[in-house]
């Protein structure tokens, strides 16, 4: 009966139960088209030579120089790979870090420490780069407090900053001492929004504090979990410039030289639009990649579906 | 039903000793602006201070209380935040919810995710949007800090995620008794998603605070920047610079007083410091609310 | 002084010779046509563009801010121009802010740019030519800093023969590169200043070994620098034979570089090797590979160093920050020694335009841009009648000049500068000195007499033992290696400088910090030829389009 009866069904695109829908999103909608849809124009500057005095009309066309000169460079499978590198470890650490903050925050039954540590750890993110980076130099300097606190215990001072193998996992934690107290706010609120009946439940069946989190808990949170991944991966190619410049050195350019550090570096010596938005173009274009293939992964393992 | 065996006691000594370590190394940065900006300006930039202020002085923050612009910029910030967060929740709130329901009560649903996802990924860059904003009237008006970014996709798929954990019958039952879907996003889903609707303020209130290049780019007089276009006047980074001359050196040493810009640094973070424990009364579940049954 | 003239008005006669294809006859000499300094009755509005911040300017007075302090009141009263601004934004955030507007486009009537943003402009005919009321309204003194001497830096603003924008730069006189040496630390190790490679190696080694700040330990080391510095720093590389930044002859008809460049790269590889000896025995600064300039200046001001290579500037900027916390730091310049025979040049470019001040195409008075100009000039470069009130307040020294935004240096200032305070400190005042050069001369016998260290940067540079009396030295004795490729920064050049940048400064630092295993270098040169052909390539086509003119040769054939 059914089958046959709706798919000969016409469904209107517009109906009187929809129509709500339509005009309650009329205005994200129209002021996504001017204020997104409008300004990307700019992308044809990525294949041209752009001059700012001349415009987008008259500006030379270069067609695909600029993407050319980017794969020519010599140590451009380098720099790619160390934007992985670091901003996919950064991905990671700090998803999990997030949620396992979040995790520990909700066993604390003592609601002023729990206020206490939730609002501490959100203050980081507050402190630029340009701070932050000078602090963590003082402290990894080679008179700095991480080495006098290794001397206290007879071991030689290390040089982070100078070590060109473990510098992206001073990135990456960095990045997650900065970011993890915000990122756990959203995962508080999934954790929130579990019914308490069901941990309830739970304890009478005779399930313990660890099972009720494997199954319970993470369950809860995890649409909220992969949506955050899903979205992430946007980010695949922009590993932290403002992070990377204060911190990094030459010494450790073979794994810290990211594709936006590269780029800032070439737009030193004279304004490089064109490079810049050919870049980005590229940018865009991968993390739109990534963000299809990975939802398209949680889809089809997961079952996990944004439509 | 609580369990107090011994394990778990110990499990939660360890997990409070660890939480609040990690809550100290998280404050230690902020308390060291702190005492930087109490010290004078020779102690700072001989390195003398780490965790105690160094010749206490309150000379940067006289200077900072005395200074009109300073508080203009501030005031600037509350504007945008006062007149943006409902700007920008409106927007998303009316977003998410059609963006939460299926295809089949929805039509343009998955068209409308890529639609918003593709702005997420793809820009223009600076100079175009510039014009855009120009040609729409908003050059040195407070709305170019406010309608630009009021659509946040980010914010609102996170939203749209939360509004699609409401069980489908509750907004069933309230139309049989013929309400309509206004009324049902404002007086149902939006009060059931407390800890959202918190999230999604805190987000919105940090990152109006925190944006500065929209108030320099968009804003024509340092009168009308806001708190963090005002600052950003005062963290040059020093490297890269190259070939000196006398005039870069003057510059410089105008921008150079650290316990100065410590001080400004200070002020400018503590106001958005407290929107969260503010908030976080809200953390708690819908759920309970309204003893909606399940 | 009189052979410096003399040397200065042939290389004049050469440049204007040189620059046929585009000179502008611009007569020095010659009275303006209209009155340079006419008031305009009513008054008339201009607008412009800051690239300041009003966070600068924490000295102002009750009431004034940037858009109303004593510049615009005074060009308001004595010229009758009222000029506002579109909008003020600091530093770099205003160039990205000018590049917006540029391409809005919505120009300001008369605004500052950068070169780049100057050949953007020409390149689109966004620019007024000015070549008509520069010749009729210029006061002799606005003229003088675009001829002579330095017709180069006009040169550089002029196209088919017409004048686009008014040039602010500096010529060669303006810096030198030099050592600075704490002599209160050669006392305390018993040495004098080094002359030669051998004693100055040997200053170093007691800098680090023979406890020079006396407080009982070996904590010191010699010569403050950071990663960003030590690859390109031009002082450390003259001494070995090596030009950062300037590109000589090769052979008669084409140009190379002096720092890359065939003929320099055994001076190289002897400065990349020598360095590296130089961080086993610990003159550098262990860390040095990760250093920033922050770190470097922290040492600094700790007392942990005492060898600084630079220009002229560095008693300006960081080392007047050490004097105020330890004023018993005596930081004094002297000439760099040389690794080679022959003692070492220093490199320099005849002319370098830094910013250039231009008026948008169709703007209705272009003749109040030279007004305003010559005024700026009177009162504050040149001859500077009030420079107290609108260059530098000899109270705090707080710097007024920076609050107008169509500022031109006075490239002459300096060395002029020089030549008469040192004079007066040594033999005396004798009668009236320009008030710009009489502030500077007070602070720094203030520092001599009393040892006042508010007055250790105009000390430092302007005295008898300072920063231009080095420069003196290189002058007279002709030690310097000009820049031949005087072309706009090509696209070509944009593109290849970043590779090489990366790869020579993350190969010379490997070299200097590791092992100092030169194989690297011999890598890194063939990686040179074969990034930088084209740049080559386009460098020897203009050359030969120059008619292979050598600056060089011209400035050494006295």
């Amino acid at each position: 009966m059914s089958r046959a009866v709706i798919k000969n069904e016409k469904r209107p695109f517009i109906s009187r139960k929809s129509l709500p829908f339509y005009l309650m999103i009329l205005i994200p909608v129209v002021l996504t088209l001017i204020y997104n849809y409008g300004p990307m124009f700019g992308l044809v500057m990525a294949f041209q030579n752009y001059n700012p005095a001349m415009g987008f009309l008259k500006s030379e066309w270069v067609g695909l120089l600029h993407f050319e000169r980017m794969m020519d460079m010599p140590d451009i499978q380098e720099i790619i790979i160390n934007t992985l590198r670091i901003s996919i470890g950064k991905i990671v650490v700090t998803t999990l870090a997030a949620i396992v903050t979040a995790l520990l925050l909700n066993e604390v039954r003592n609601s002023s420490l729990k206020r206490f540590v939730q609002t501490s750890i959100y203050f980081p993110y507050f402190l630029s780069w340009v701070i932050l980076g000078g602090i963590l130099k003082d402290i990894l300097a080679r008179e700095g407090l991480l080495n006098q606190f290794l001397g206290l215990f007879g071991m030689d001072p290390v040089i982070l900053l100078g070590d060109a193998k473990r510098f992206p996992w001073l990135l990456i934690w960095s990045e997650t001492w900065q970011q993890t107290g915000f990122n756990t706010i959203v995962y508080l609120a999934a954790i929130s929004n579990i019914n308490p009946n069901l941990y309830e439940a739970a304890a009478i069946d005779g399930a313990g504090r660890l099972r009720q989190t494997w199954h319970i808990t993470l369950p809860g949170m995890s649409t909220t979990i992969i949506l955050m991944a899903i979205l992430s991966m946007g980010g695949i190619l922009s590993a932290g410039l403002d992070q990377i410049l204060m911190l990094y050195s030459p010494a450790v350019y073979s794994t810290a030289d990211v594709i936006d550090t590269w780029v800032y570096r070439a737009g030193l010596r004279s304004a490089q639009y064109s490079l810049a938005t050919a870049v980005g173009l590229l940018r865009s274009i991968v993390s739109f990649i990534m963000i299809s293939l990975s939802y398209l992964i949680a889809n089809k393992t997961m079952g996990y579906r944004l439509f | 039903m609580i369990d107090r065996s011994p394990a778990r006691k110990v499990f939660r000594v360890v997990n409070a000793v660890f939480l609040v370590a990690m809550a100290l190394l998280c404050l230690l940065p902020m308390y060291h602006v702190l005492c930087l900006s109490f010290s004078k300006s020779t102690a700072v930039l001989a390195g003398k201070v780490t965790l105690w202020p160094v010749e206490f002085t309150t000379k940067s923050y006289e200077y900072i209380m005395g200074k009109e612009a300073y508080w203009r910029a501030m005031g600037m910030s509350f504007l945008r935040i006062a007149l943006g967060v409902p700007v920008s929740m409106l927007c998303i709130i009316l977003a998410a919810y059609p963006l939460s329901k299926t295809k089949k009560e929805f039509p343009a649903q998955p068209a409308l995710i890529w639609f918003f996802l593709f702005t997420m990924l793809f820009s223009g860059g600076m100079i175009p949007a510039y014009m855009v904003v120009r040609n729409t009237g908003l050059i040195n008006s407070i709305w170019a800090l406010i309608l630009p970014c009021a659509m946040n996709t980010y914010d609102t798929l996170l939203l749209m995620n939360f509004f699609k954990a409401i069980p489908s019958d509750i907004e069933e039952s309230a139309r049989i008794d013929g309400a309509s879907q206004l009324r049902i996003l404002f007086q149902i889903y939006v009060p059931l998603s407390l800890p959202a609707m918190a999230t999604l303020a805190v987000f919105i209130v940090v990152g109006h605070w925190n944006s500065w290049f929209d108030g320099m780019l968009y804003m024509n007089s340092e009168s009308k920047y806001p708190l963090q276009t005002y600052l950003q006047a005062s963290l040059a980074t020093n490297n890269n610079v190259r070939l000196m001359t006398k005039q870069l050196a003057m510059q410089r040493n105008a921008i150079s007083d650290r316990t100065l810009r410590s001080a400004e640094i200070f002020i400018a973070a503590v106001p958005v410091l407290l929107i969260y424990p503010f908030l976080q009364r809200y953390f708690i579940s819908g759920m309970t609310l309204g003893g909606v049954k399940e | 002084m009189k052979k410096l003239s003399k040397l200065l008005a042939l290389v004049l006669a050469l440049m204007l010779m040189m620059s046929c294809a585009s000179a502008v006859e611009l007569d020095p000499d010659a009275e303006p046509k209209y009155d340079p300094f006419g008031k305009y009755d009513p008054p008339i509005t201009v607008t412009s563009v800051h690239t300041a911040s009003d966070n600068y300017f924490w000295f102002y007075e009750e009431g004034d801010d940037i858009s109303n302090n004593v510049y615009t009141r005074r060009w308001a009263e004595q010229l009758g121009i009222n000029y506002e601004f579109l909008w003020t934004a600091p530093m770099s955030q205003g160039y990205e802010k000018l590049n917006a507007q540029i391409a809005s486009p919505e120009l300001p009537d008369f605004f500052q740019v950068s070169t780049t943003q100057f050949e953007q402009l020409v390149q689109a005919g966004q620019l007024e030519d000015l070549t008509q009321v520069i010749q009729d309204y210029a006061t002799p003194v606005t003229k003088k800093f675009m001829t002579g001497e330095y017709a180069g830096l006009l040169d550089a603003v002029t196209r088919d023969g017409k004048i686009y924008g008014i040039p602010s730069g500096t010529s060669y006189l303006d810096t030198a590169y030099m050592m600075w040496i704490r002599a209160d630390w050669l006392e305390n190790v018993g040495l004098d200043a080094p002359t030669t490679m051998a004693e100055l190696e040997e200053v170093m080694d007691a800098f680090v070994n023979k406890d020079p700040d006396q407080n009982g330990e070996n904590d010191t080391y010699a010569i403050a620098t950071s990663s960003y510095d030590i690859p390109y720093n031009i002082a450390m590389f003259n001494m070995f034979g090596a030009y950062p930044y300037v590109w000589t002859k090769d052979g008669e008809d084409k140009l190379q570089q002096g720092m890359f460049g065939p003929d320099y790269r055994d001076n190289l590889g002897l400065a990349i090797e020598t360095l590296a000896k130089w961080y086993d025995k610990g003159y550098l600064h262990p860390d040095v590979g990760t250093y920033d300039d922050t770190m470097k200046e922290d040492d600094i001001y700790a007392d942990k160093c005492g060898i600084m290579f630079g220009d002229a500037w560095p008693s300006y900027w960081p080392l007047n920050n050490h004097v105020l916390i330890n004023p018993d730091a005596k930081w004094r310049p002297f000439p760099l020694v040389s690794a080679t025979d022959e003692p070492a040049k220093i490199t320099a470019t005849l002319c370098n335009v830094d910013v250039v001040v231009v008026a948008r195409k169709g703007v209705e008075n272009p003749e109040a841009l030279v007004k305003m100009t010559n005024l700026y000039h009177e009162l504050n470069t040149y001859p500077a009648t009030e420079f107290e009130v609108f260059n530098t307040d000899p109270i705090d020294n707080n710097n007024v000049f920076l609050m107008y935004p169509l500022y031109v240096y006075n490239p002459a200032f300096n060395y002029e500068g020089y030549l008469v305070i040192s004079d007066a400190m040594e033999n005396g005042l004798k009668g009236e000195m320009s008030p710009g050069y009489k502030l500077y001369y007070d602070q720094a016998m203030a520092y001599r007499d009393e040892g006042d260290p508010n007055g250790f940067p105009p000390y430092a540079a302007y005295s008898p033992e300072g920063a231009f009396s080095v420069q003196e030295y290189y002058v007279e004795n002709k030690l310097i290696q000009v820049n031949e490729y005087t072309a706009p920064y090509s696209e070509t050049r944009a593109a290849a400088d970043p590779v090489i940048d990366k790869a020579f400064v993350t190969m010379m630092l490997d070299i200097v910090t590791g092992d100092g295993d030169m194989t690297k270098f011999d890598e890194f040169t063939a990686l040179y030829d074969t990034v930088y052909a084209d740049a080559l390539a386009e460098a020897a086509e203009w050359f030969q389009a120059q008619g292979c003119y050598s600056l060089q040769d011209a400035f050494d054939a006295e």
